[in-house]
């Protein structure tokens, strides 16, 4: 149906641009979107070829044909009436879109805090007392069906966060708060991307939100506020992985959920292994990416805060991939 | 400077208008206390962009020279698309 | 409502006058207005040289700005690409933009203005010259160093827009954004002594009868246009004031842990971005407008309707400045209003579209190289037009915000309606700058190669940004979908840049810059830029009786050639032009012009200098430069405002007008006016910021300076006033001293001194600093602005003073005396209210 030739792989699905992700939407924050958009586009496309045809007419058109465009009433028609009316319907149907899509929020709704940083996103789920209850990061769970409202902030500069097939984008802005509402319709992966320019590597600042069935995600919300991890497979680089975590002082900037390893400079890393994607939105997780990253993140995203570990040996790389491969 | 702020006065109105509301929805957020002060100063300047247009269009029929009636067209022109930029600009008040 | 009762008409039925003029006149003329040669050329100020220099500067902003576009282009074509690296696309888009919009785009209808606007209102020249010339040379020495930093990687890297906080030093420790602050600091200047230059020169130096109803359209576009700036400009002066002065003296203005807010800077440059979109679409829309009846050979339909709409758009586009914010969280009521305004800013150019359809239908267009520009000029538009109306629907805007989406639309907007106007510009008025036209076979390539070249480039950008594609990014992952459409868009890229290649070439093949004997009206044009000219522009001044006197009277070159109008000849033996009423253009005086020189010249390398060295942190060497810059502008205002011994002259019909006039009718008056009224904008933009640092986070904001020290303050800057006002009076007694008006306003001038200084150490004695808060840095810079203007004062007391010594101040009217006044009664006004406001408003009212 997409007649575009695609190369994407598989977790590039949630992130791919065919079919627009605008224009393909998957819950009630952003369906309407999606449908103004297409009005507009046919109404646009209706006026440019009323404008042409004027401009035809103007050019080529029989004397008398001219002669009927040629005076204050056709601009009266054509560029004062026309537009009034048109503008004036638009107008009114688009503030009343924004009016409900900025209604008030309830209060009962799940929240999450996502805080912008340079260039990952730190996710915080918050408790009924608006308490942090889980700690994640670059990738959004949430269940199908319901309203999540997200508290959006930033750490440092102006991000913007766009989950296109959810909802519009909204700033996060440096000292404040801006509330945001996102829902899926159904289960699915739906890529993200900030939008406002950031500094460095801006572009390569993507996430992804995954919708689970009501009932996955209580359980996986369980599961992990009781750090309940499912069994990692018996590998004999593990135990030697979760060694290295500590001395090669990634624990100083990441934390492991039940460990030792509590920094907090870099992207919480205690899901890792679940994740479906690595560099926040850009890689496919896998072995191999995880030991590339590793190594040397800077030559796959420029500027980024985490140092080149060169002095690491592909032993021990693999080691540290395998375990944080465990980390689900 | 009369002939200028009748020349322009649709349009001062419209001035007027906007960084009202402006401020009214800044300080107050929104509120049905920024909604009612905007449905007032829109009704207010609707009435005065509309008898500005029309003073300037009967003015063109007593107008002594050219210029004058010139002045007139583009005093009412302004009055007019005042009149319909303030009333735009009145419908969040019922929308949002 | 009877606007300005003007001469007798019948006056007028006097001209032409019937027979042949004196010998000698035109040579005499010739002498008075002959540009110098060789090297002291650069001393020119005569619009004639001025703005053609300026006018190609612009161009070849234009094609660097262009090239760095070719590059991201090149770099987008395909994902992962390694022809730019990160740091370096991000200097390159920044300085696209930047370059394209403040080097390009404003300057170049300024230069258009410089050009064209004599010409067109039959004035001998703008009514400053000496200012066009400073304007120029700051603008040509500071953008080119401005444009240097690229190839020493200093070039700033936030994009053209510079949001805090990632353009503060925290995450841009370089001096690259200070490149970016510094650097637009003198564009500011020069747009801005455009901007007082063009109205004055629009609303006072028209032609005698070309009252406000026979003003041509470019004149009305350039007025609007110059208001704009005069209004919008002030908000940018002061955001990159308050940011260079956050990165330089970490007074946190936009810093949220204390007390700042980065939103703040988004209202300040969007409350000029938005406007500086219109400033750039009025003059080049009123460029289409001045074309478009000769090349459809009949008259504009809608005139009077299209004045409208460019009067309706200066006013409308500010009241959308926040459409660039809807994603930001600003309140939906508030939201609203800036939709309805960006719906409502549409309309006008509604009418313009049609209005251009319309002359299109009354006439007989012929298809050359300017009809092909304009038509599709007007298509491109149209488009942008269209999908301008989608984004400013704030649901819409909340998806396509911020993606290539916007990148298109913006392109279709500028280019459509900007760039391809100017090409058509560039034909249409070759003849009158050029001994050769421009070839039009030529001419019909470049304009295919352009304009598909755009539609190929920017038509599937829309798609890319629909799918996904942020905008400012220097790559994307394979496997995104993104291949496609952004290799069409480079192919695209390429096409555009052909057809710009083309038109160099065909600049160097065919200009040939002349004044004297130029190509001519090769289009046929019917207004008055088109009678035959030499560097005194006109040989004598036509009276206007309609919008297209070159149509309307077969006769009028012939007469105006043969002087049978008003001021054929040099009566002063100085280069003069006549000053008329702002509606009806009724004659009222004989402006003194001054001619070439050195000073305007050197006080633009200074100030150029100042800006680039301070970015440089070679702070005595820049200080050192901004010292010679005011001592420059002194010298050239030394000789300025001198009586000529000729009291009255007649310029024809029996009309006798005075050579020096005073008070509020002159030029110099306006002038100041205009340029008390963008210090009073910047006052205001930092009252507004005061307030809107005030209403966010109250717990940042202590106990100000004590409040009984207002009384003092209050009362010196009155006593200043008043003493102001009655030197002024005093001046015209004839049995005063020569000292005792200079004496009463300089003692005014002392007072509104010790008003600030007491203002000023008082906050001093409190816990505030500029370091502080929010608070603190917005007061410093209250007293900061108000510290400059006193020093400005400063500087006019030693001038007064110097001319009062050398008797130059003369009785019983004096403009260098008036303009002081105006300007020492607007200091105290500003400093008492700044006082007032910041010691009242944290809870005081």
């Amino acid at each position: 149906m997409w007649p575009l030739i695609s190369t994407r792989s598989a977790v590039g699905d949630a992130l791919g641009g065919w079919p627009p992700p605008v224009l393909d939407p998957a819950g009630p924050y952003a369906n309407p979107l999606a449908t103004l958009s297409w009005v507009l586009f046919g109404g646009a496309g209706l006026v440019f070829l009323v404008v042409l045809a004027a401009l035809w007419i103007a050019l080529f058109g029989t004397a008398a044909r001219k002669e009927k465009l040629g005076g204050t009433r056709a601009i009266w028609i054509g560029g004062v009436a026309f537009p009034v009316v048109v503008l004036s319907v638009l107008l009114v149907w688009g503030l009343s879109m924004t009016g409900s899509l900025t209604a008030p929020i309830r209060g009962d709704e799940m929240r999450v805090k996502v805080t912008g940083e340079m260039w990952w996103w730190r996710i915080a789920y918050l408790g009924a007392d608006g308490g942090a209850v889980l700690h994640d990061a670059n990738e959004l769970h949430i269940p199908v069906g319901r309203p999540v409202v997200l508290e959006l902030e930033s750490a440092d500069v102006i991000h913007n966060f766009w989950v296109p097939r959810l909802s519009g984008k909204l700033d996060m802005i440096p000292g404040r708060t801006n509330i945001m509402r996102i829902q899926a319709d159904a289960p699915g992966v739906f890529g993200g991307q900030c939008a406002e320019y950031c500094g460095g590597p801006h572009a390569l600042m993507g996430f992804v939100v995954v919708a689970h069935h009501s009932e996955d995600f209580a359980r996986l919300m369980t599961a992990r506020r009781a750090n309940i991890r499912p069994p990692a497979p018996a590998h004999p680089d593990l135990a030697r992985g979760a060694q290295l975590f500590g001395s090669a002082g990634c624990a100083a900037c990441h934390r492991v959920a039940g460990t030792g390893a509590n920094g907090a400079a870099g992207p919480d890393l205690s899901y890792v292994g679940s994740r479906q994607t690595l560099g926040a939105g850009i890689l496919p997780n896998n072995r191999g990416t995880l030991m590339g990253w590793i190594g040397n993140s800077q030559a796959i995203k420029p500027g980024n805060r985490m140092p080149p570990y060169s002095m690491l040996s592909s032993d021990d790389l693999r080691a540290l991939a395998v375990y944080l491969e465990a980390q689900r | 400077m009369r002939s200028w702020a009748y020349l322009l006065g649709g349009l001062l109105v419209w001035t007027v208008h906007f960084f009202g509301l402006y401020t009214a929805s800044s300080i107050l957020l929104t509120s049905t206390t920024a909604r009612v002060i905007t449905a007032l100063l829109t009704i207010v300047c609707l009435a005065i962009a509309g008898t500005l247009a029309a003073r300037g269009w009967a003015g063109r029929a007593r107008a002594p020279d050219e210029v004058v009636h010139w002045v007139h067209t583009i005093a009412a022109l302004s009055g007019a698309i005042a009149f319909l930029a303030v009333l735009w600009q009145g419908l969040p008040a019922l929308l949002i | 409502m009877n606007p300005e009762k003007g001469l007798d008409p019948a006056v007028y039925e006097r001209l032409p006058r019937p027979g042949e003029r004196p010998e000698g006149e035109l040579d005499e003329l010739n002498r008075i207005w002959a540009a110098p040669t060789g090297i002291a050329k650069l001393t020119a100020v005569n619009n004639n040289y001025v703005g053609v220099w300026y006018v190609a500067t612009a161009f070849l902003f234009f094609i660097l700005a262009g090239v760095l576009a070719l590059a991201m282009r090149a770099q987008l074509a395909l994902p992962l690409q390694g022809i730019l690296p990160q740091e370096t696309y991000n200097q390159f888009f920044t300085m696209h933009g930047t370059i394209m919009m403040f080097l390009f785009a404003v300057p170049i209808m300024e230069a258009l203005g410089v050009l064209l606007l004599p010409q067109m209102l039959a004035a001998r020249d703008l009514p400053f010259p000496r200012l066009s010339a400073y304007a120029f040379w700051a603008y040509f020495v500071g953008g080119l160093c401005f444009f240097a930093s690229l190839f020493f990687g200093l070039a700033p890297n936030g994009g053209w827009f510079m949001y805090p906080p990632l353009t503060s030093t925290t995450y841009s420790p370089g001096i690259n954004a200070d490149f970016w602050l510094l650097g637009i600091g003198f564009i500011e200047i020069s747009a801005i002594a455009g901007a007082i230059e063009i109205i004055v020169g629009v609303l006072r130096t028209r032609a005698p009868g070309m009252s406000l109803r026979e003003m041509p359209i470019f004149a009305w576009g350039m007025l609007v246009f110059a208001g704009m700036i005069v209004i919008a400009f002030p908000a940018v002066i002061l955001g990159t004031l308050l940011l260079e002065l956050e990165r330089a003296l970490n007074w946190p203005f936009f810093d949220p842990t204390r007390g700042g807010d980065p939103a703040l800077w988004q209202h300040l440059f969007w409350f000029f971005g938005h406007p500086e979109v219109y400033i750039i679409f009025l003059p080049a829309s009123a460029l289409v407008s001045m074309m478009l009846p000769a090349l459809a050979r009949t008259r504009l339909v809608g005139h009077n309707l299209i004045v409208l709409a460019f009067l309706a758009t200066g006013f409308i586009s500010f009241g959308v400045w926040s459409h660039h914010m809807f994603a930001t969280g600003m309140p939906a009521l508030s939201v609203g209003f800036f939709s309805a305004a960006s719906m409502a800013v549409s309309v006008p150019a509604g009418i313009q579209v049609f209005s251009w359809i319309a002359t299109f239908a009354c006439g007989k267009p012929v298809f050359n190289t300017p009809t092909l520009f304009v038509i599709g000029g007007l298509v491109t538009f149209v488009i942008g037009g269209l999908t301008g109306v989608m984004v400013a629907l704030v649901p819409f805007d909340w998806q396509v915000h911020d993606t290539h989406f916007i990148v298109a639309h913006l392109h279709y907007v500028l280019i459509g309606g900007a760039v391809f106007p100017l090409f058509a510009v560039f034909y249409y008025w070759m003849g009158m700058t050029s001994r050769r036209a421009l070839s039009e076979r030529m001419g019909k390539w470049i304009f295919w190669l352009m304009f598909l070249g755009m539609q190929v480039i920017f038509l599937p950008m829309h798609l890319t940004g629909l799918m996904g594609m942020p905008r400012r990014v220097y790559t994307y992952m394979p496997g995104r979908d993104f291949e496609i459409t952004n290799m069409i868009s480079t192919i695209g890229a390429f096409i555009f840049a052909t057809g710009v290649l083309l038109f160099v070439i065909e600049l160097a093949r065919n200009f040939r810059f002349t004044v004297e004997d130029d190509a001519g009206n090769v289009y046929k044009g019917g207004t008055l830029e088109w009678l035959p000219t030499g560097l005194y522009s006109t040989r004598s001044i036509p009276l206007v009786r309609s919008r297209y006197p070159l149509w309307d009277d077969p006769n009028i070159c012939k007469d105006v050639e043969e002087g049978r109008y008003f001021l054929p000849n040099a009566p002063t033996g100085h280069r003069e032009t006549l000053i008329t009423s702002p509606i009806r253009a009724t004659p009222e005086y004989i402006q003194i012009m001054p001619g070439p020189s050195l000073w305007p010249f050197l006080s633009a390398i200074f100030t150029a200098g100042f800006f680039v060295i301070m970015t440089v942190q070679a702070y005595g060497v820049a200080v050192f430069s901004g010292v010679l810059a005011i001592l420059c502008v002194l010298r050239w205002m030394w000789d300025t405002d001198r009586p000529v011994a000729v009291e009255h002259v007649d310029i024809g019909a029996g009309i006798a007008l005075p050579t020096y006039v005073t008070g509020s009718r002159t030029h110099g008056w306006w002038a100041m006016i205009i340029l008390l009224i963008v210090i009073g904008m910047i006052f205001l933009m930092a009252v507004f910021s005061y307030l809107y640092l005030y209403g966010i986070p109250p717990e940042f904001w202590i106990k100000p300076a004590d409040r009984r020290w207002l009384f003092p303050i209050v009362a010196l800057y009155a006593l200043a006033a008043l003493l102001a006002w009655l030197g002024r009076h005093v001046l015209t007694r004839k049995r005063v001293s020569t000292w005792a008006p200079s004496a009463l306003l300089l003692w005014g001038m002392v007072a509104a001194a010790a008003a600030f200084v007491i203002d000023f150490v008082t906050w001093r004695t409190t816990r505030i600093t500029g370091e502080t808060s929010g608070q603190g840095a917005i007061v410093h810079a209250l007293l900061a602005l108000q510290g400059c203007l006193v020093a400005i004062l400063a500087l006019m007391g030693g001038f007064l003073a110097a001319r009062t010594a050398r008797a130059l101040v003369t009785k019983p009217r004096n403009n260098t005396f008036d303009l002081i006044t105006l300007f020492t009664l607007y200091l105290a006004g500003q400093g008492a209210a700044s006082a007032l406001l910041t010691r009242l408003v944290p809870g005081g009212l």
